[in-house]
């Protein structure tokens, strides 16, 4: 990674830091008093529930981000991850009386665990192949929430009680922001310190070459294992804030595998491997279905008649949209991020690149 | 180098406006004073059931013209229709209903919607935001009445299928007596059904044998099989329009040739289209006037109405019909509201408590009387049959009058049981 002019790391330990300089120091301080201490208070509340949720999906995606763009390996069952995770919470705390906090880290832990047992594969099997048992993931585990009616209500859904922290309970967006920013804020720092340690290291020698990397004395039983692990994790935490978020009902009905394909798009539109790609895929995405929905509302809002007729098309604008990104810029936002990032540090001496 | 890295920062200045132009475009709150109020729609015009959520939004636009242009609006007061496309999808209903909260606060009064993503998971908010939710056929949508703001102008599934069931049973013409059956899906509103019907066969003493399967499921020809095997005489398809044509044909094919009964979503002119001759002789259990009633006082208005501002259209639904009922009814609720505590003090409570008071209210007869009241938040009082007759969906029967619900019928843990 290249330092702005005049930065020099004279240790290792000053050379992984995330934050080198104090204008960096400042700009994260700013941008998290506006996010705490502004955006809560200043913003509508249907501007917090499109907060709220996009960073739900960003915890999920940075979890799949591990998996696909740091290890290598593919999943096409996150959202079914992140559903493991949302029922896991919503009966420890329905039906067993748990704390949200206790819940929370719990819903990490189940769908990690259910995440090791369908990672199995990926000891023998890569690719697309991987790509297949993980769609059989998908599907095993929709089928069995979706008939484990005792349980979890099947098609009909659990009841979830709004999460409740030492007896306040979270049952507006406003309240909620708070709780997903800071999950939020530990989960960022969990993911990008991946990047920096045994263990990031690992993954990315598995995504380069695993054989290689198990000459050079990686353990692939355990590194893709722990890949799962570590990726349905996040998606089980982002579960449990999803079920409590909603604090209603929790079906299947939003973790489809079409979700699961809708995570994929998230982090190939930011950037693979990236932590800031996953931020700008989420928000680039969600953005630009929230501005094609709006425009078709408002359009309907004039002329309710013609709202039937145009109501698909955001849907196939969307795709459009996204099949021209793509094709412009296939390393994703977060490269051409790293781009901008790489001239202004130069600027005004462009042509030294 | 320095042009394509202008190019960049426009690039990221537009994302940048993507990103945020969306929080700020829903800021702000328009003043209260003298705005037209405010009816939120949520429906699916894009999702599993579009061709419904057409005839859906055509019938609550069309109330809401005639409410404004015939009536005057609401004690003078314009109404507006918001509508948006949820695709039946839970997530997206929470969605719309926070946007239309947020961009129309207080002035939003009601949100109707025919689907249970519009209604369910808006529930709590509806009571927090004191919004009338109006017109969900799933009963844990309104359970239990003294806690929640959700309606509906139709009886509950188990009660509705129970009278149909009397009924076709009642008028079965074989010897001896009837064996009944059931092909549906394992979601909560079949299971409600499967209720009804049970409820009704074990009064009259008939075999019942149902079939639930999953909703994703569309052969469902080993249960069709199973009941052909059994003597199935009057058999109810509770699945998605596809799986109900499908499931006709199928039968015609392997000799069931016994009477299908079905919910008042089939009785639509596309349907009968694709289910052709397979459809002949079909029951729909519906809560309204049929299209072809023309001595009946609303629905020759709709097909005069529909003459006049949708000549292109032969043939509308009961979905449309109840839709325009249930805006008619929110209406109503506040027209009453607004006489009793005039329009600078209508406000939730009002509106509720007006909507509770209204147990006899009968809209241009498109439905039996509507009874509502603050332990009866399930409006409907009778149902009746339509039948598939030479492609065209006729009224097959009178009212049938509903028992009331009882017991534990009206309790939430009830319908989460079954």
């Amino acid at each position: 990674m290249h330092n702005p002019a005049g930065i020099r790391s004279y240790n290792y330990r000053q050379d992984t830091a995330i934050i080198k300089t104090k204008w960096q120091w400042f700009l994260l301080a700013a941008a998290l008093i506006v996010i705490v201490g502004v955006v809560p208070f200043a913003f509508s509340s249907y501007a917090l529930y499109l907060g709220v949720k996009w960073v739900i999906l960003i915890i999920a995606a940075l979890g799949l981000n591990i998996l696909v763009g740091r290890t290598g390996l593919i999943s096409v069952a996150h959202a079914a991850f992140v559903a493991v995770g949302g029922y896991t919470s919503a009966l420890l705390v329905s039906k067993l009386s748990l704390p949200f906090l206790v819940a929370l880290p719990c819903a990490g832990l189940m769908a990690g665990l259910i995440g090791i047992l369908f990672g199995l594969p990926s000891l023998r099997i890569k690719g697309l192949y991987l790509l297949a048992a993980t769609l059989a993931a998908q599907f095993i585990i929709t089928y069995v929430i979706n008939n484990l009616t005792s349980l979890t209500g099947g098609y009909s859904g659990t009841v979830v009680p709004h999460a409740s922290i030492g007896g306040f309970i979270l049952d507006s967006n406003q309240k909620f922001y708070f709780v997903v920013v800071a999950v939020l804020i530990i989960m960022t720092i969990l993911a990008t310190n991946l990047n920096r340690n045994r263990l990031g290291r690992a993954f990315i020698a598995i995504k380069s070459n695993d054989k290689v990397a198990e000459g050079l004395g990686v353990n692939l039983w355990k590194y893709q294992l722990l890949s799962f692990f570590i990726a349905c994790f996040f998606a089980g935490v982002a579960g449990s804030l999803w079920a409590h978020w909603q604090g209603g009902i929790m079906t299947m009905e939003g973790f489809t595998l079409w979700s699961s394909i809708w995570y994929f798009g998230y982090i190939i539109v930011g950037g693979l491997g990236s932590v800031v790609g996953v931020f700008a895929g989420v928000i680039f995405v969600e953005g630009a279905r929230e501005i094609l929905n709006s425009i078709i509302n408002r359009i309907g809002a004039s002329q309710p008649a013609v709202l039937a007729n145009i109501a698909p098309s955001g849907d196939i604008l969307f795709g459009v949209i996204l099949i021209v990104f793509l094709i412009w810029e296939a390393r994703g936002i977060s490269h051409r991020w790293e781009m901008f990032k790489s001239y202004y540090r130069l600027w005004p001496f462009s042509y030294s690149l | 180098m320095r042009r394509i890295m202008t190019k960049v920062m426009v690039v990221l200045l537009i994302l940048l406006v993507v990103a945020v132009s969306p929080l700020l475009a829903c800021g702000k709150k328009k003043a209260v004073e003298e705005q037209p109020i405010i009816i939120g729609s949520l429906t699916d015009l894009s999702g599993v059931v579009p061709a419904q959520g057409r005839e859906a939004s055509a019938g609550e636009l069309d109330a809401v013209r005639y409410i404004n242009e015939v009536q005057g609006g609401i004690g003078g007061v314009q109404v507006e229709l918001i509508t948006k496309d949820i695709k039946y999808n839970s997530t997206l209903g929470t969605q719309a209903y926070a946007d239309l909260q947020s961009t129309y606060g207080s002035r939003l009064r009601a949100v109707v919607s025919f689907i249970t993503p519009g209604l369910l998971p808006n529930k709590d908010s509806f009571v927090a935001d004191k919004v009338i939710g109006f017109g969900s056929a799933d009963p844990l949508s309104e359970l239990p009445f003294d806690q929640y703001w959700t309606f509906s102008s139709i009886c509950f599934y188990n009660v509705a299928f129970d009278a149909a069931t009397t009924y076709l049973i009642d008028h079965w013409s074989g010897s001896g007596k009837p064996v009944v059956g059931l092909v549906a899906t394992t979601v909560n509103a079949a299971k409600v059904i499967s209720g009804g019907i049970k409820s009704a066969c074990d009064r009259e003493g008939v075999t019942y044998l149902a079939k639930l399967g999953d909703p994703t499921a569309l052969d469902r020809t080993v249960d069709l099989t199973t009941l052909k095997d059994a003597g199935a005489n009057i058999v109810f398809l509770i699945l998605s329009e596809s799986g109900v044509i499908k499931a006709l044909k199928d039968s015609r094919q392997m000799g069931l040739n016994a009477t299908f009964a079905g919910l008042k979503s089939y009785a639509t002119a596309s349907f009968a289209t694709a289910a052709g001759s397979d459809g002949e002789g079909m029951y729909c259990v519906i809560d309204t006037a049929s299209w072809e009633e023309t001595d009946v006082e609303g629905i020759q208005f709709l097909r005069d109405w529909n003459a006049e501002w949708h000549p292109e259209v032969t043939f509308r639904s009961p979905q449309y019909i109840l839709s325009f009922v249930d805006v008619l009814t929110v209406a109503e609720a506040m027209r009453r509201a607004i006489d009793k505590v005039g329009y600078s003090k209508l406000d939730g409570d009002a509106i509720k408590e007006a909507l509770e008071g209204m147990t006899d209210w009968n809209p241009m007869s498109l439905m039996a009387p509507l009874k509502f009241g603050p332990d009866r938040h399930s409006g409907g009082t009778a149902v009746r049959l339509c039948q598939l007759q030479s492609g065209q969906w006729k009224a097959a029967t009178d009212w049938l009058t509903t028992r009331e619900l009882s017991g534990q019928e009206l309790t939430l843990s009830y319908y989460q049981g079954l």
